[in-house]
């Protein structure tokens, strides 16, 4: 799953920091991820793993560990493996 | 044949830059020109209403075009922020203040940032039921009407402008003809873009997630139905939603960027006036034979169709 967003986030941007596990907790911003490209990030993952993520859950989600988190939960809740 | 001959504009004087705001919405310049791609929006003046914008675009097109402006046959204006509460029509008043004759059929299109689109194929069939030689589409949607300056999503984006195109019957050589078109509307997310008690509210991600997705499908469906390809294809004028939307249509498509111009810079997101402000640049270049345009927003609804050069 964390190869998989970190594959996604450069696809959005090359240039997002993520050189460590840690960096996957910061705030995207912090890794150079802009608001624009959170939502081309959560579309990319909407896409990816064919979920929905919904506007209240967007919202709070901050990192792409928090990111990967959600999308894992909606995996098993549809009976998918994440 | 209905064609397009010209194409008149007018982007009002005022300007609001957003270099002056990137404290109170905490942004740096890379975003201004990198992802929105709007330094400044375009106001209109306190004293001018929307019928007043598609007066100066319409003496824009006549300062362009040679042939006799006052006998037209129908004159229709695409706008959601007519003069007053749209009663009259924006089209009746601005068919007053030209001074035309009573020959003239007016009427209004309410729709947003697809309505250039819509436009085109609504006043080119009008013109051919009704045997006309010469209407007129106007576009003018100021936004600052209802526009929320504390609002991050709206204020840094939306400038005001109005475009006048004028349509023949008996168009000149090198004039273009519009179709086929394409039409799809998704009215259950229509919240995503709405006049909120006369302020404008829009969900940035719902938006970018339709935009993103469900124009690039209507695009390749409109290609792949007429068997053209992207070489076929001299130019890519999408609506200019902002430059990160553009630039994310121009990816998913494949497309190359130099075939798709983006213009945002110095007035923003005009809603259905971007197409024909960019169009006016290309459609007197002689090395341009076919475009496609293609607008989305407000309803949700997206429009696209094809621009091909008469012979």
């Amino acid at each position: 799953m964390q190869q998989t967003l970190v594959e996604l986030a450069h696809g959005v941007n090359p240039r997002a920091v993520l050189s460590s596990e840690a960096d996957m907790d910061r705030p995207f911003r912090d890794i150079g991820i802009d608001s624009l490209e959170v939502m081309s990030v959560m579309l990319a993952a909407m896409e990816k793993f064919d979920i929905e993520i919904p506007d209240t859950e967007a919202d709070v989600l901050v990192s792409l560990n928090e990111l990967g988190s959600f999308v894992e939960k909606e995996l098993v809740r549809l009976g998918r493996s994440a | 044949m209905i064609a397009i001959t010209s194409v008149g504009i007018y982007i009002p004087a005022g300007r609001e830059s957003n270099y002056d705001r990137k404290a109170q919405f905490d942004i740096d310049d890379d975003f201004i020109v990198g992802k929105l791609g709007v330094e400044e929006v375009s106001r209109k003046s306190i004293e001018e209403d929307t019928s007043d914008l598609c007066v100066k675009a319409f003496e824009d097109l006549k300062s362009r075009t040679s042939g006799d402006m006052n006998a037209i046959d129908c004159l229709v204006v695409c706008t959601q922020n007519p003069d007053g509460g749209g009663l009259p029509h924006t089209s009746a008043i601005v068919h007053s203040k030209l001074g035309l004759g009573k020959d003239c059929a007016c009427f209004d299109i309410s729709l947003g940032c697809s309505g250039y689109v819509y436009g085109l194929s609504i006043v080119t069939a009008f013109m051919q039921s009704n045997g006309f030689s010469t209407g007129i589409l106007f576009t003018a949607d100021p936004y600052s009407k209802i526009v929320d300056p504390q609002d991050r999503n709206t204020a840094l984006l939306f400038g005001d402008a109005a475009t006048a195109t004028l349509l023949q019957s008996e168009p000149v050589k090198g004039s273009w003809q519009a179709g086929p078109f394409r039409f799809c509307t998704s009215g259950k997310d229509g919240a995503a873009l709405e006049n909120r008690e006369g302020k404008l509210v829009m969900n940035g991600r719902a938006v970018f997630n339709f935009s993103a997705t469900a124009v690039p499908v209507q695009v390749q469906s409109l290609l792949n139905d007429q068997q053209l390809g992207v070489d076929d294809v001299d130019l890519f004028l999408f609506h200019q939603g902002s430059k990160f939307i553009v630039d994310h249509l121009t990816k998913r498509l494949a497309l190359p960027p130099q075939k798709v111009p983006i213009d945002l810079a110095k007035q923003g997101n005009t809603v259905s006036s971007s197409i024909p402000l960019l169009l006016q640049r290309y459609l007197d270049d002689p090395e341009l034979n076919r475009m496609l345009l293609s607008g989305f927003g407000v309803g949700l609804s997206w429009a696209s169709c094809l621009l091909t050069r008469t012979s």
